[in-house]
């Protein structure tokens, strides 16, 4: 039996693809040679005033809206005060006590099934701070640090969860719903490696008999970790560090901690007790923001289809809940997909070829579904020669790959190469014929119940017509003319 | 006093002023002092009065996405007491950063 509960909350931040600053007309781009977007409100200089971007406003209210949230009407800024040389004005614009959205869900799915609903605390607008660059191979031995603002003021939506997780693996299931719900509604690149999607883990441990609140359980926080993948090892190692403490008596400690790719652990970064005194106070020089229904549902309007509505469509086509899941994960894949089986009936067939032998070429190529060299309509023009028993399958896998090279049509390529599956079945019949002649005591041991020697038999006849006779096709000739042949004798 | 030493050390730590003993207990009499005429407020029913947020009484005026011209990075590197490589110098962190 276990001794405790894994309670895992999250925290998400995820930079909204505005062009503009959240306060001031500073470029958003990533990647810009250093402090080329600053100004005199992202560098915090005396005497400048904040003004509030709408598009952030909008692309927040969106992902709102997508993860069932209540808008709020009126919320209101609020400075977060902490010195640390990224954040220029010592205080970060951010919302505390009354945020923008509160109340939602996001349904988590494992291989297409509902696991559970977790729950979404609260979504807030707020700005990001600049990027440090430490001179020295770690923080710890750092010299210096030079510092870079261009990302200082960029806008952030935080999502902070409810903490309704109790394993690495639903974190995992939540934070890959989470990127499919807001990847849809296009605000943001959300690349964890860029840090354009960040992902913080309060991870604790209740112990059974615990009768207090989850909120008094001493928490660690793993701080951003730069994939899924990575935060559900941190949350791993985190579980097991603590149960082990757990197991010894030991007392856990409230702290922040970070995690070592290389390794796979955490490490102490400091303990939070001391130092979570961000000493909150209403923004002076931001009023508060007003959001009418009809602003709020004037955004409602433009939202896409949810993800639900694009399983179902999805499912309704008969695409297995597994490729579902990856279909819906690749908004290329998904263009791909309608694309492909708009032009060509069986969805399943055109799932199956895009996930296996397509996939399998991207990846060898390091391509996707927005770069393949094989559009969708070439790939049907390949489905359709196997539609017509021009190809087999597995004559249309060559085909595939000399798609991919080339670049050509399936049909080009096949003219070329002179492949064609013989159908006709007299010219079939021919080389079955030959086949048994010389093969006797195989056509013996088959008539004496070796069902097995069937297959020798038809591998014999594909191999003599180079594989491009129809394999079902083969069966039954072979069949008759063995019959036939038994008859004789 | 409701004010203690230890809170006045506190303060003066999370604002990163430097307090000599002394100081810091001149400091809490001061500092008690005026948070004792502060709570005259406390005086008045505020039962039925909405928590003031902003007293300009304006709804958050909104700016259109637009990019507008940034500053030059000498510019904005002017008053940098340590500019290196385009960059804002600043010594070692001694303490990681939290936000």
């Amino acid at each position: 039996m276990r001794k405790y509960e894994v309670i895992i909350g999250l925290e998400v931040h995820v930079e909204l693809k505005t062009r503009a600053k959240l306060f001031c007309g500073c470029s958003t781009e990533f990647g810009a040679e250093p402090n080329t977007h600053t100004c005199p409100v992202c560098l915090g200089m005396p005497g400048v005033l904040p003004v509030l971007n709408r598009q952030a406003v909008v692309y927040a209210i969106k992902a709102a809206l997508a993860l069932e949230c209540t808008v709020h009407s009126y919320s209101k800024f609020d400075r977060k005060q902490y010195f640390y040389p990224d954040l220029p004005k010592a205080y970060q614009i951010s919302q505390y006590d009354q945020p923008l959205a509160e109340h939602g869900h996001v349904p988590i799915f494992n291989d297409g099934a509902v696991v559970k609903t977790v729950g979404v605390r609260r979504i807030h607008l707020e700005e990001d701070a600049g990027k440090l660059n430490h001179l020295g191979q770690r923080l710890g031995d750092a010299k210096g640090s030079l510092v870079d603002l261009n990302r200082a003021g960029v806008p952030l939506i935080e999502i902070v969860s409810e903490p309704d997780m109790s394993s690495a693996d639903e974190a995992r299931l939540y934070l890959t719903e989470l990127r499919n719900i807001l990847s849809y509604l296009d605000i943001s690149d959300l690349r964890m490696e860029e840090g354009s999607m960040r992902c913080d883990a309060n991870v604790s441990l209740r112990p059974s008999g615990y009768t207090g609140s989850v909120e008094d359980l001493p928490r660690v926080e793993i701080k951003n970790v730069n994939s899924i993948r990575n935060v559900q090892r941190g949350i791993e190692f985190e579980i097991a560090r603590q149960a082990e403490f757990l197991a010894n008596g030991e007392r856990i400690v409230k702290e922040t901690r970070g995690f070592d790719d290389q390794s796979g652990r955490t490490y102490s970064q400091r303990s939070k007790e001391e130092a979570n005194d961000y000493r909150y106070f209403p923004e002076p020089d931001l009023p508060p923001l007003v959001l009418s229904d009809v602003f709020v549902r004037e955004v409602k309007d433009t939202l896409p289809p949810s993800t639900q509505a694009l399983r179902q469509e999805l499912r309704t086509a008969g695409v297995q809940p597994k490729d579902v899941e990856v279909i819906l994960a690749d908004h290329s894949a998904l263009a791909f997909w309608r694309q492909a089986t708009t032009l060509f009936g069986d969805a399943r067939m055109v799932t199956n070829w895009m996930l296996s032998d397509l996939s399998r070429l991207l990846n060898t190529h390091g391509h996707s579904f927005a770069t393949t060299p094989v559009s969708p309509e070439a790939l049907v023009g390949l489905l359709n020669l196997i539609h017509r028993g021009t190809l087999s399958g597995r004559m249309a896998k060559e085909v595939l790959d000399n798609m991919y090279e080339t670049q050509r049509s399936a049909e080009e390529i096949v003219k070329d190469l002179g492949m064609s599956q013989i159908t006709d079945a007299d010219a079939i019949k021919k080389v079955v014929e030959e086949t048994v002649a010389s093969h006797r005591p195989v056509v013996e041991d088959y008539l004496s119940g070796k069902e097995k020697a069937l297959g020798f038999l038809v591998g014999q006849v594909m191999k003599k017509t180079k594989g491009q006779a129809k394999p079902d096709v083969v069966n039954k000739i072979l069949k008759d003319v063995i019959r036939e042949y038994a008859e004789k004798i | 006093m409701p004010l203690s030493e230890e809170q006045v050390k506190h303060v003066a730590r999370l604002a990163r002023i430097r307090l000599d003993p002394e100081d810091a207990a001149q400091m809490t009499v001061h500092l008690d002092a005026v948070l004792e005429y502060m709570t005259q407020l406390n005086e008045l029913n505020t039962d039925n009065v909405q928590p003031t947020m902003h007293v300009i009484g304006l709804n958050m005026p909104l700016r259109d996405d637009e990019v507008r011209p940034s500053l030059s990075v000498k510019e904005a590197l002017k008053n940098a007491p340590d500019p290196r490589d385009n960059m804002f110098g600043v010594p070692r962190i001694m303490d990681g950063g939290d936000h």
